[in-house]
């Protein structure tokens, strides 16, 4: 019988006892947090919606980490500022990913992520968008590692046409002031597309359309403009402004009237910086869209969370802007797709994601598998001056599903405004 | 020619009387400030929104809306305010800058200008703020079809007033004619007797308080936000070059010319707003390099 040494023995005991601990080094790994990154803009005149998108994002991973976060491990968000500049987005997002970081979420500004959705490729990284609205992203621009679970500018534009038509079938004629910045121009086409499809499909009767006023982005002083559109001679008027270019208009064209002269007034989608800011001084009857009207989706466990949390987070606001809403719908989407591939890789997220319906304050959401775009409802709300403590009030609402205005994917290529191709009538430039 | 063509001339000569007493109610503080010390105040769009924000807080503090005798009052005092902000930067920054590079100085304004954000961001916050209209201002005038609102009255008539009062305490008055010579030869001024690093601490005091009288005069027409200051800036920096770099009458002179192409331009050109402006700007100074107006500094 061959005999093991003392030394032979030694060497084997410490062999099992160096097996025994590297289960555990596996399961420390397990237990590591999950961590995304997260891109707002903290600084720069887009602050004040990035925000309400960190508060809207933190939220949704705490409550992801108290139902016990994403395969047993918590959630960590990781948080960057993009200052709205696509230089910027685009180095901070590398040095997310050169630290380990592949899942990426939020961005506002559409430049910004259009300069991060070029790098995705090569960087192997997954980019889950919020409130970024340029249609490129998902038409001529697609690229198959971002997704976006938001609705878009041709969505709420092309919504806010048929919110005309829903509303006031009588009307027969609109007019436009718009900034002279290419998200507004592009707003604007889409809208005017939209009128010229919904109008005949719902009304009845084709709609003539005014030549626009433009204004320009960041001034002081409108009433030149405001003083020609004074002979826009419309039923409606569209207003393509926001931010604080659409509070400066309003209250500058108050002295002239304008908006009086016409049946209907509405915006593309300023949310509730006017009423808030403008309180008794907010013009009558202005419908505006916004990213989650709460009171639409009462009964929405999500929602009604969510509202409460916001509220509590923001110090008390009753209104908490849709922007908050979005950022934590990205984040739940993700977590959701996560949940779903039970792993973090790139590849394995897309596939999974793709056709993947998911949960939200506004209801279920879809991804489409050809252009990873939702199907998000669009609100809209109208509100005006009131004798109450906030000095203005929600008057009605709507909700446009976004089955109702989602074209058909054509991922690659351009969207066609074929409405106006088949009218004759060049797009605006 | 018809009714409606003079209605429609009139009202784009009013709007732009309109736009050039705001530019130059904005312009004129930065125009003492760079006409005498010869620094280009950067900062001078954030002291117009902090001028526009304490506007704000006083007509808060009054209950949200204000009359327009207390308006007035609420922009005498945020003039005040700015003033004595002033006095604070003088000792602190522009003391310690006057006879440096003006590289430096430019910087440093430029640090100010980016504290001053930072400042009005931790105070006031960076949600969208509204100052409401006095009632006896918020409709308009009507006059030959042209529309010309009471507040925009209101903001021509004080632009006006502005030059008027600047004109007189600069050409008319014992202190006016002492700021002239430190503006011409500060060695002179100050071998002859003069108090010159005085005349500059009151220069300062006077920009800033200009800054913040402009800022609140004008806080009731539109959004506030910390970047505010940056629009009328650009046309306000346009106004001091072409009006002969901080002379008083040259930036009334410039405000007004280069305004009223601007809106001319825009009503009538369809050209997008603010190219004409800067065309002008280009065209003036292919001409008359030194601006429009030449001799003294104001």
């Amino acid at each position: 019988m061959k005999q093991i040494s003392r030394r032979q023995t030694l060497a084997g005991i410490g062999a099992a006892a160096a097996s025994a601990a590297l289960p555990w080094r596996v399961l420390a790994q397990a237990k590591d947090p999950i961590r995304i990154g997260y891109l707002a803009p903290l600084s720069g005149a887009s602050e004040v919606i990035g925000r309400d998108q960190l508060i809207g994002a933190q939220i949704a991973v705490d409550q992801i980490n108290k139902e016990g976060g994403l395969m047993g491990r918590q959630v960590e968000l990781v948080v960057r500022d993009d200052g709205s500049k696509p230089d910027r987005g685009v180095a901070v997002v590398r040095e997310l990913v050169g630290s380990g970081i592949n899942l990426i979420v939020g961005i506002y500004a559409s430049p910004v992520t259009l300069a991060v959705a070029d790098t995705l490729k090569d960087l192997n990284a997954l980019l889950m968008t919020q409130c970024s609205a340029l249609t490129s992203l998902t038409y001529e621009k697609f690229t198959r590692n971002l997704f976006r679970p938001t609705e878009f500018s041709l969505m709420r534009q092309r919504g806010i046409a048929r919110l005309a038509a829903m509303e006031n079938p009588q009307l027969k004629s609109f007019g436009c002031v718009t900034t002279d910045i290419a998200t507004q121009i592009d707003a604007w086409n889409l809208v005017h597309d939209g009128l010229l499809e919904y109008f005949p499909a719902m009304a009845g009767h084709a709609v003539d359309v005014a030549e626009p006023v433009r204004m320009p982005a960041g001034a002081a002083d409108y009433r030149t403009q405001i003083s020609r559109a004074m002979g826009i001679r419309a039923d409606a008027l569209y207003v393509g402004m926001h931010g604080g270019d659409v509070i400066t208009f309003l209250k500058q064209q108050k002295a002239y009237r304008l908006l009086d002269r016409f049946q209907m007034a509405f915006d593309a989608g300023s949310e509730y910086f006017v009423p808030k800011t403008m309180k008794k001084e907010t013009p009558k009857d202005y419908w505006t869209a916004i990213h989650w009207y709460a009171p639409a989706y009462a009964g929405n466990k999500i929602s009604d969370d969510l509202y409460k949390e916001a509220v509590t987070r923001t110090g008390g606001d009753k209104y908490p802007q849709g922007y908050l809403a979005e950022a934590h719908t990205a984040v739940r989407a993700l977590a959701t797709g996560i949940q779903k591939a039970q792993s973090t890789d790139t590849e394995t997220l897309i596939s999974a994601m793709e056709g993947m319906s998911f949960e939200t304050c506004k209801g279920t959401r879809t991804f489409r598998k050809e252009d990873h775009q939702a199907d998000a409802d669009v609100n809209y709300i109208r509100f005006g001056p009131a004798d109450n403590e906030d000095g203005w009030e929600v008057t009605k609402y709507q909700v446009v599903k976004g089955v109702d205005t989602i074209p058909p994917a054509s991922p690659g290529k351009a969207f066609e405004l074929t409405f106006l191709a088949g009218a004759g009538i060049k797009p605006l430039k | 020619m018809s009714n409606f063509f003079w209605a429609d001339l009139g009202t784009t000569l009013f709007n732009s009387a309109v736009l050039s007493m705001s530019v130059f109610i904005f312009a004129s503080g930065l125009a003492l400030i760079l006409g005498i010390l010869k620094i280009l105040n950067f900062a001078h769009g954030a002291l117009f929104a902090v001028g526009a924000y304490l506007v704000y807080s006083i007509v808060e503090w009054m209950g949200g809306a204000a009359d327009l005798m207390q308006l007035v009052a609420a922009v005498a005092v945020s003039g005040l305010v700015l003033a004595g902000i002033g006095l604070a930067a003088d000792t602190v920054i522009f003391r310690r800058i006057r006879d440096i590079d003006y590289h430096y100085s430019l910087i440093a304004t430029y640090a100010l200008l980016l504290f001053t954000e930072g400042l009005i961001k931790v105070i006031w916050g960076v949600d969208f703020k509204s100052v409401a209209s006095p009632p006896e201002v918020e409709g308009s005038l009507i006059a030959g079809g042209v529309v010309m609102p009471w507040l925009s009255v209101f903001a021509v008539a004080t632009g006006v007033l502005t030059f008027i009062g600047l004109e007189y305490m600069l050409n008319r008055t014992n202190l006016g004619k002492l700021m002239q010579s430190v503006a011409v030869d500060p060695w002179m001024s100050n071998a002859l007797g003069i108090n010159v690093p005085r005349i500059y601490t009151l220069i300062v005091v006077v920009s800033f308080a200009l800054a913040g009288v402009a800022g609140g005069l004008l806080a009731p027409t539109t959004a506030l936000t910390p970047g505010m200051g940056i629009g009328l800036s650009l046309y306000a920096f346009g106004a001091l070059v072409v009006g002969g770099m901080g002379n008083i009458r040259g930036t009334f002179l410039a405000s007004i010319a280069l305004c009223t192409l601007d809106t001319f331009a825009s009503s009538y050109l369809d050209l997008t707003p603010g190219i004409a402006f800067f065309l002008a700007i280009a065209l003036i100074l292919t001409m008359r390099p030194t601006g429009l107006t030449r001799g003294v500094g104001l």
